[in-house]
């Protein structure tokens, strides 16, 4: 309690200058955004080829600091994450709170079928995204009726009970101790045990991730899913079956959250039930907002910044936290689109008007009007 | 046994009630989620604690500064962090609900630090026994409190002028500024009396359980949004039904089902509840504008 | 267009690096240090719902620090103590680990304070070689393939055994009724505590569990074990909850002897749980009545820093941090040497008692029995043979 004066004083200087950092970068990410909506195909495909061709490279260059590395690996493995929320957030637009169990899931799948039955990471990888895309399935059925916060709170409960599971059915999930001494994937007989390995195992499914998510949104399907999100009668009377993309946005979320835990049992070696909380999903969804709802490189950009910024935030141990809360709020505040706004992505300075337009509605309009 | 495990049930779920009744209110103006409200009501005990523990204030005066206080945070929250983004689409009210939420826990880390403190016994505690029912002293004057709370909260609502306002707003916002309702002033009323209830609440559950920290109201947070979302969010009969319910769900599914699942029952007579009436028990049917 | 694409090019290895130093920077900003400073590294819960333990284990090791700092540090240099947050979070600890890993200066890490993160994170620093003095009870540590990791305190097993035979021999009891934590720790010491006591005759006739840091009402628990009539009741958790379940079963007339854990041995406990916890008896590796060499010196110089008394963790986290001194001064700067002094040592005089590691780098010693006497926490007047 004696503290207070020097807590509120530190906290009130920090959002100051998260203030202006804010909107300083707002301004490049503004620049960045409309450089890139203006981008012609081919001088995109080229940008595309130079991140890849530095992706590809930068474990060759950071080898040397295994902890930036690590960093690296774990940025890109919510990036996969924050994709695969983005299926059914970004796209069809349900808010979903209890992604982690996805991600729970496909860890605890990988983890039982590796170590009590020593079957190879990569069937286990692909029976971990079935699984997970099944209980996508199961959980998008009867969520069909609800929208808005009453899909929230569903999804959190399904999150929680699925938690709760892990940590009461010991005999199959060794209950709070978790599974250690998962073994490390093995491909052609050659053992992926080091972190440079595994930044390449990662960068894979999150290539794959970023093909599926471009390819489903510059889709007849992908256009389906942006009809149902801004307005879910009007798809309809357009003949859309917005019953069918719902789901099937569950399953591919799932499914691919899935493969990310599967991935996330073989790197720590280990899972256990606080993996998968509640403040997971949270996690996940944040990097997916503040990124930039349904924007492709909004949301890498937001997984890739909610994941160094703690880390980066560690000098200030204490305060670490309390500040993450604050950028929130900063955040949503001066940037509502996230970092790369989807609508100004698409049409760039050309339809700006519209861009404006659209963020006055709310997402899932048709719970909040009466 | 079992009609002790119904009045543990009960206890239980009055505390659920009257947190669950603060969050239905703010969700009735303004449809947000408002995941602070399990802070505001953990800052609102430890209001009431620095009240007794650093100034020596007696029970009641410390009671009410933690509730003003509350209220003051409340629209403090309500002015900086919601309204800037009253616009812009749901999802980011939503967000920053969640930012204030993991905000306020750490600030009151910071202030407070993270050990558990224990609340001063204010009351003696005496245990009454009543036909099969057995009660603590405690306990009786955190049901009467609580029904006290809600009958005020209630009077405001439906006799005040401002009550007339508030449900004006919470009918149909732009109308009621057109009426020349100052829609502002309600918002900073709903979250001031929103907050001071869930201040009472957790200043309330600290006396009881004689303990106050930082992360109390994160799962009494999620407790009251299943509870008010049970009852039909919105309603404050609802809330209070809901935190019941919740309440002799818990007990009697801990005591003969299992203590481990005891926080999935609440999620699972959740989704049994909103899957057959998707609005709640007490929820009134919304029909979709086209 | 060929400006733009320039232009862009730039910027996007401008966010690159960026980033990239951001996350250098983490480490720079506490390189305050340079050649002519010892570094010891604390990995712990410092937010979240296990903060208070890492707040002590923290408090004792900077004790531990300054002490050594105004004695004119080890060699003639100056000791700096590094902390990294886990936020008893099993997926940050490995985070918080690589970082120390990778930092040269740093030669031990003392913690992980709960057991899951010392699992997930000990790989890390294995492959790094850098001795770990943890004090997680989780028996699976040990199990040898992370040779650098020793633990300081007893394993669940172990002190499980030691409080089955307490109860079944020296309490004289029979019907243990068991209310433990949903995490490795609770169900560690329940299922070993359960094996135990059945296995020398007794008979374990509830099991109910809750959640640390979550449950507050347990009254249906201890309803469901009031009907079932032990003349026991073991609660394998940690002290709020323990004072709660203490007061809770007073009101509901359960009225039987209380056994804890070591999780339990804190001033808190008695000033959360009042007059509920009078008679407990628990299980500790510390007691400032039991004196060792030491101990008193290390008891007042925490009070009168703190202004309270040391916890067990407290204590165990202070003899770390002299372990690694005394390793550091005897064999040399480097994390070889400490592992080599830690293999070596025998009855290295801690302000807990005297610690030797066997082959497994587990700690040889005993729990001390406690219990609560007129609002103090003191030795029970029968200790375990």
């Amino acid at each position: 309690m004696g503290n207070l004066a020097d807590v509120l004083i530190k906290l009130s200087i920090a959002t100051v200058i998260l203030y202006f950092v804010i909107k300083i970068l707002s301004k490049g990410f503004d620049k960045i955004t409309d450089i890139i909506g203006n981008m012609e195909g081919q001088t995109r495909r080229k940008l595309i080829y130079i991140i890849v061709g530095i992706l590809l490279i930068l474990p060759l260059l950071i080898s040397r600091y295994p902890y930036i590395l690590r960093t690296s690996v774990v940025a890109i493995m919510y990036v996969v994450l924050a994709l695969s929320l983005n299926f059914v957030l970004g796209f069809a637009g349900q808010l979903s709170m209890g992604h982690s169990a996805f991600y729970g899931i496909g860890a605890y799948v990988t983890a039982l079928l590796m170590v009590n039955f020593k079957i190879s990471f990569w069937i286990a990888l692909i029976a971990s995204a079935i699984v997970a895309g099944f209980f996508g399935f199961l959980l998008g059925v009867p969520t069909l009726r609800l929208k808005g916060d009453y899909l929230a709170i569903t999804t959190i409960g399904f999150g929680e009970i699925l938690r709760l599971i892990l940590v009461n059915w010991i005999k199959v999930t060794r209950g709070p101790a978790g599974i250690p001494g998962i073994p490390s994937p093995k491909i052609f007989g050659f053992t992926i045990s080091n972190n440079i390995g595994y930044y390449y195992l990662i960068l894979l499914l999150a290539f794959f991730t970023v093909f599926i998510s471009s390819r489903l949104l510059h889709s007849r399907l992908g256009q389906g899913f942006i009809a149902v999100r801004d307005d879910e009668i009007a798809a309809e009377a357009m003949g859309i079956n917005s019953t069918y993309l719902k789901i099937l946005a569950f399953v591919l979320g799932a499914a691919i959250a899935g493969m990310a835990g599967s991935f996330f049992a073989t790197f720590v070696h280990y899972v256990n039930p606080d993996n998968f909380t509640y403040m997971e999903s949270v996690t996940i969804l944040c990097m997916v907002v503040l990124g930039g709802l349904g924007s492709i490189p909004g949301v890498i950009l937001g997984a890739i910044v909610l994941t160094i910024l703690p880390e980066a935030l560690r000098g200030i141990a204490l305060y670490r936290y309390a500040i993450y809360g604050l950028l929130l709020i900063l955040m949503m505040i001066i940037r509502p689109g996230g970092m790369i706004d989807m609508d100004r992505l698409k049409g760039g300075k050309k339809n700006e008007d519209f861009g404006g337009n659209r963020s006055n509605k709310v997402i899932w309009r048709t719970n909040s009007s009466k | 046994m079992f009609l002790e495990q119904l009045s543990n049930g009960i206890a239980l779920g009055s505390l659920y009630a009257l947190t669950a009744v603060g969050y239905t209110m703010v969700y009735g103006i303004i449809r947000l989620i408002n995941f602070a409200h399990g802070d505001i009501y953990m800052m609102g005990a430890f209001f009431a604690y620095t009240a007794i523990a650093y100034f020596n204030l007696p029970l009641v005066p410390s009671f009410l500064i933690g509730m003003v206080c509350a209220a003051l945070l409340g629209v403090f929250i309500a002015k900086f962090a919601y309204t800037p983004v009253f616009n812009a689409p749901k999802i980011n009210l939503f967000l920053c609900a969640i930012g204030t939420a993991i905000f306020l826990e750490n600030f009151a880390m910071l202030v407070w630090g993270p050990e558990t403190q224990s609340f001063p016994t204010m009351i003696k505690n005496e245990i009454y026994t009543f036909g099969g029912f057995k009660f603590t002293k405690l306990q009786a004057v955190i049901l009467i409190t609580s029904i006290l709370l809600v009958l005020i909260l209630s009077y405001i609502v439906k006799k005040t002028k401002i009550g007339r306002a508030m449900r004006c707003a919470s009918q149909d916002m732009v109308a009621a500024r057109l009426m020349g309702i100052n829609t502002n002033k309600v918002i900073f009323i709903t979250f001031a009396l929103g907050s001071s209830l869930g201040a009472a609440a957790g200043t309330l559950v600290a006396m009881y359980y004689k303990a106050v920290y930082p992360m109390m109201g994160f799962s009494a947070g999620l407790k009251a949004f299943v509870s008010a979302v049970i009852g039909g969010i919105g309603s404050i009969t609802g809330a209070m039904f809901g935190g019941l319910i919740m309440g002799i769900a818990e007990s009697l599914g801990a005591a003969y089902i299992s203590s481990g699942y005891r926080d999935a029952i609440a999620f699972i007579i959740l989704i049994i509840i909103l899957l057959f009436k998707p609005t709640g028990l007490f929820g009134k049917t919304v029909k979709e504008k086209v | 267009m060929k400006n733009k694409k320039s232009f862009l090019i730039i910027t996007l290895l401008l966010v690159l690096t960026l980033s990239l130093s951001a996350c250098s920077n983490g480490n720079d900003n506490a390189g305050t240090s340079s050649e002519d400073e010892i570094v010891i590294a604390h990995a712990g819960p410092m937010t979240g719902d296990s903060a208070q333990f890492g707040d002590m284990k923290n408090k004792a090791i900077q004790l531990a620090v300054d002490e050594v700092n105004e004695k004119g540090g080890i060699n003639g240099k100056k000791v700096v103590l590094l902390t990294g947050d886990d936020t008893s979070n099993p997926k940050e600890a490995p985070n918080v680990a690589q970082k120390f890993a990778q930092d040269n200066r740093i030669l031990a890490v003392i913690g992980h304070w709960n057991s899951s993160c010392t699992l997930a994170a000990r790989g890390i620093y294995d492959a790094a070689g850098i001795p770990l003095l943890a004090d997680s009870v989780n028996k699976a540590l040990t199990d040898g393939t992370t040779p650098t990791a020793y633990r300081i305190s007893l394993t669940d097993t172990a002190q499980a055994k030691s409080l089955a035979e307490y109860a079944y021999e020296k309490l004289g009891k029979r019907k243990a009724a068991i209310l433990y934590t949903a995490n490795d720790f609770g169900t560690g010491l329940m299922e070993d505590f359960s094996r135990f006591f059945e296995e020398i005759g007794g008979e374990i006739v509830a099991t109910e569990t809750y959640f640390e840091g979550q449950s507050k009402d347990f009254s249906p628990q201890l309803t469901k074990i009031k009907g079932t009539n032990p003349d026991l009741l073991f609660v394998a958790g940690y002290y709020v909850e323990t004072a709660l379940i203490a007061q809770q079963s007073k009101e509901l007339g359960l009225d039987v002897q209380m056994l804890g854990t070591e999780g339990i041995s804190s001033e808190e406990l008695i000033k959360l749980g009042g007059e509920a916890v009078e008679g407990i008896i628990f299980a500790g590796f510390f007691h400032p009545d039991i004196e060792f060499p030491g101990t008193r010196e290390f008891v007042d110089a925490f009070r009168t820093k703190y202004g309270k008394d040391p916890d067990t963790y407290a204590a165990l986290a202070y003899d770390s941090a002299k372990l690694a001194f005394a390793a550091i001064e005897e064999k040399g700067e480097s994390r070889q040497a400490i592992m080599e002094f830690l293999d070596e040592v025998e009855n290295f005089p801690g302000v807990a008692g005297p610690i030797s590691f066997d082959d497994n780098h587990d700690v040889v010693r005993n729990i001390v029995v406690l219990t609560v006497k007129d609002g103090k926490i003191v030795p029970a007047a029968e200790q375990v043979d």
